[in-house]
């Protein structure tokens, strides 16, 4: 959890905080969890939303990008080793990613919310969610090539 | 081994997972947790007896103010003067448009107040408006020609009960705005 906190919100202190919020939000109503699913995931969507109201207060912007064009991106992406990247280094990478892509490539990627749910909990088109997704990969994929390329 | 980036991510999600929350992150959740279980009540116990208190001493003082403002009817009509029976039709009328005179005069001053947020003024009127539903139920039964002098008796003491309740409510209102 304090793991999608800090990927979320980029910051240590930001995450510790959106994290103690929602575990006492979380055991404050533990009576009103019904069991549709598993406790952790319980957590984990009252964790997801409590970052998102922080976001929220951050005025959280969403540059709109032309899907058409992140689409010819991506037909032209090339195959790396990732391998040679350690995980630890991506997760770097990530917290380093512009705020409104990152919070969609977290949500997409990491926590399996698909583009017609993140734009229904961020108030944004399914479009921009797909586009911001294509921005925070590029970006991704530029950085951590780079890397890969000075090895 | 060449792969899709996404696929990479996909293939190692659990070790993106490094970091670890500081200690006092924990503390502070049990912290918190631990002061919201306990009830304001359990807190303060003697916050029970302070709002007890307070109840007590706000109903209290809307009774009385409620006492103070509202006389009953039976009080503003007690010392009111017996009516003498009207002899005659002739009397009756007569008597009947004095009252008249005098009640168009007192609803002329009550017309100059705003009385619509006033609920001393609201308990006077519905006193009048009862008096007004009986003198109906008489007049209801008055016979058209034949003089009936208990009824007449009755509608004078009327008369002169919502005569004086309407100079209460001119009283009430020129204190009132006095201030």
């Amino acid at each position: 959890m304090y793991n999608l906190c800090i990927r979320m919100l980029g910051d240590q202190a930001a995450a510790e905080d959106a994290l103690q919020e929602a575990f006492v939000n979380a055991f404050s109503n533990i009576h009103r969890f019904e069991g549709r699913s598993s406790v952790g995931a319980w957590i984990k969507r009252i964790t997801v939303n409590k970052c998102l109201s922080i976001l929220n207060k951050r005025k959280l912007f969403f540059e709109a990008l032309d899907e058409r064009v992140m689409n010819l991106e991506e037909d032209k992406q090339e195959a790396y080793i990732w391998a040679d990247i350690s995980p630890a280094r991506v997760h770097q990478e990530i917290k380093k990613l512009p705020e409104g892509c990152r919070v969609i490539f977290n949500l997409y990627q990491l926590e399996g919310y698909d583009h017609q749910e993140i734009s229904e909990i961020l108030g944004v088109s399914v479009s921009t969610s797909k586009s911001q997704f294509h921005r925070a990969r590029k970006l991704l994929r530029e950085r951590l090539a780079k890397e890969l390329e000075a090895q | 081994m060449q792969q899709k980036l996404e696929d990479y991510i996909r293939d190692h999600r659990d070790q993106l997972d490094i970091e670890t929350p500081s200690e006092k992150l924990w503390d502070n959740i049990d912290g918190t947790l631990n002061r919201k279980t306990l009830s304001l009540w359990e807190r303060y116990p003697l916050l029970k007896v302070a709002a007890a208190i307070v109840v007590i001493a706000v109903l209290g003082g809307v009774w009385y103010t409620f006492q103070e403002r509202m006389p009953s009817t039976i009080e503003m009509t007690a010392d009111l003067p017996p009516v003498d029976q009207p002899d005659s039709e002739t009397d009756w009328k007569k008597a009947e448009e004095k009252y008249q005179d005098k009640i168009l005069v007192l609803m002329q001053k009550i017309q100059q107040y705003p009385i619509e947020d006033d609920a001393q003024a609201k308990h006077i009127l519905r006193e009048v408006s009862q008096i007004n539903v009986r003198m109906d139920d008489l007049k209801a039964n008055m016979h058209p020609t034949e003089f009936d002098p208990d009824i007449a008796h009755e509608m004078l003491q009327l008369y002169q009960q919502k005569v004086h309740q309407l100079e209460i409510l001119v009283d009430y209102l020129q204190h009132m705005k006095a201030g």
